[in-house]
């Protein structure tokens, strides 16, 4: 069979309406549009920051930083979709936190060697997952946060993100190959770390096989 | 359908091929291979289901309320018109600032060097009067008509300045009396010596002011 080419589900933000005269008022200067473009697509920056770092106030530090970025970038801002512009810039906001967090051996960020990882029950997993969202879900995101760094920047800003290889290098700074490798490893471990909840994952997905 | 005796893909090619990857599609044997395996195709299958899955996480609110535009930004729109005039006040000010310095120590420094060459027709006349009691009027005394009491009035060294001629360019003006002779020279040399820097100071002072109130009158308003 081909791999499927999914589309974006309706849980995640979806455009304004008139996005692109509200773009346009922003990029003119006017704060008022630009304030209207981030209050709707805040959770969609924070939602990425919170899943390549894993950690609430660091994610919402790399949101606000991802805001100042695109406020001075706006007026240069040339077409396409904004949200994937926008979360273009929230990756590498996030990752510069990554870095510097790095640095800082004291700051420890949520990771797991490979092969000792496990996944957590239920109540383990992170208190800020929303009560509405699917056990799946709850679980896909706590698998994450248990593939090694690397890996799960790669994977969640690949496949959760639909950001393609290049930007992925361009925005941690590595080899094309590198990425690729990153994230066809970590999709294959995060396929071992679901393995306990196939049966969940294969009834929430309503696979008929 | 199993197929005992091929060997299998790498899984990572595997994962590539299950998240699209244009290359390893255009891989006839491998398409061929997957769907004709038992364990390949199950492996494939489940990974663009996991990568589907993947792409359908919701997107997540903070629990705390995220700051949407700094307030160092709120305050100063991005494209401002006058911005960049602002911008050029700082260097404006500082400018006005050293012309101001530049023409203060000019002023002074002139003012002293007239007080020094002051100091030195005065040594001079003092001899040259002194000389003329002696031996009466010699040539080089720039006035007839000067009093030999008046040690002021006196004509100074010929390497002193002469006043007359540089400052206002009138040398037709009538000559002064004796008493006013020696203030005369002095003011008017000293005007004329300090005038560039007087000019640099009053320009300094203008330029500050100016760009002061562009800056103030351009500076962004509060909310």
């Amino acid at each position: 069979m081909l791999p499927r080419d999914p589309a974006r589900p309706a849980s995640r933000t979806a455009p304004l309406p008139d996005e692109e005269a509200v773009i346009a008022r922003a990029a003119s200067g006017d704060r008022t549009a630009f304030t209207q473009l981030i209050e709707h697509y805040q959770s969609a920056c924070y939602g990425l920051a919170w899943r390549l770092l894993g950690d609430p106030d660091q994610a919402a530090d790399a949101a606000q930083d991802a805001f100042v970025h695109a406020y001075d970038a706006i007026a240069k801002y040339r077409g396409g979709l904004f949200r994937s512009w926008l979360l273009r810039i929230t990756a590498n906001a996030s990752y510069d936190i990554l870095r510097r967090a790095q640095r800082k051996p004291t700051t420890t960020l949520p990771d797991a060697e490979e092969g000792e990882a496990e996944l957590p029950d239920r109540s383990a997993v992170d208190p800020e997952a929303e009560a509405g969202r699917s056990e799946l879900y709850r679980y896909l995101d706590a698998a994450l946060r248990l593939l090694p760094q690397d890996q799960r920047t790669a994977l969640v800003m690949c496949d959760v993100y639909g950001m393609d290889y290049g930007e992925v290098a361009e925005a941690t700074e590595s080899a094309l190959g590198t990425v690729k490798s990153r994230i066809h490893r970590g999709r294959l471990r995060l396929r071992e770390l679901m393995a306990e909840h196939r049966e969940l994952f294969l009834n929430e997905r309503r696979l008929d096989r | 359908m199993t197929m005992q005796n091929a060997p299998h893909p790498d899984d990572e090619r595997l994962s590539a091929y299950a998240g699209g990857d244009s290359d390893v599609l255009a891989d006839s044997s491998l398409v061929a291979h997957v769907a004709a395996c038992d364990r390949c195709r199950p492996l494939v299958d489940e990974l663009s289901l996991l990568r589907d899955a993947l792409a359908e996480l919701p997107d997540l609110a903070s629990s705390r309320p995220l700051r949407l535009i700094p307030p160092v930004w709120d305050a100063t729109p991005a494209t401002s018109p006058g911005s960049w005039l602002r911008r050029l006040t700082a260097p404006a000010m500082a400018a006005g600032i050293g012309l101001v310095l530049v023409g203060a120590v000019g002023i002074g420094a002139s003012g002293a060097a007239d007080l020094l060459s002051k100091a030195a027709s005065f040594d001079a006349a003092s001899q040259a009067t002194a000389s003329d009691r002696e031996v009466g009027p010699v040539a080089g005394a720039d006035s007839p008509s000067v009093a030999p009491t008046d040690m002021r009035g006196s004509a100074g060294p010929p390497s002193s300045v002469e006043p007359q001629t540089m400052g206002s360019g009138t040398p037709a003006k009538p000559r002064p009396t004796a008493e006013d002779n020696g203030r005369t020279d002095y003011e008017t040399g000293n005007s004329s010596s300090e005038q560039p820097w007087l000019t640099l100071l009053i320009a300094g002072v203008g330029l500050f002011g100016i760009s002061t109130a562009l800056r103030f009158s351009l500076s962004p308003r509060a909310g």
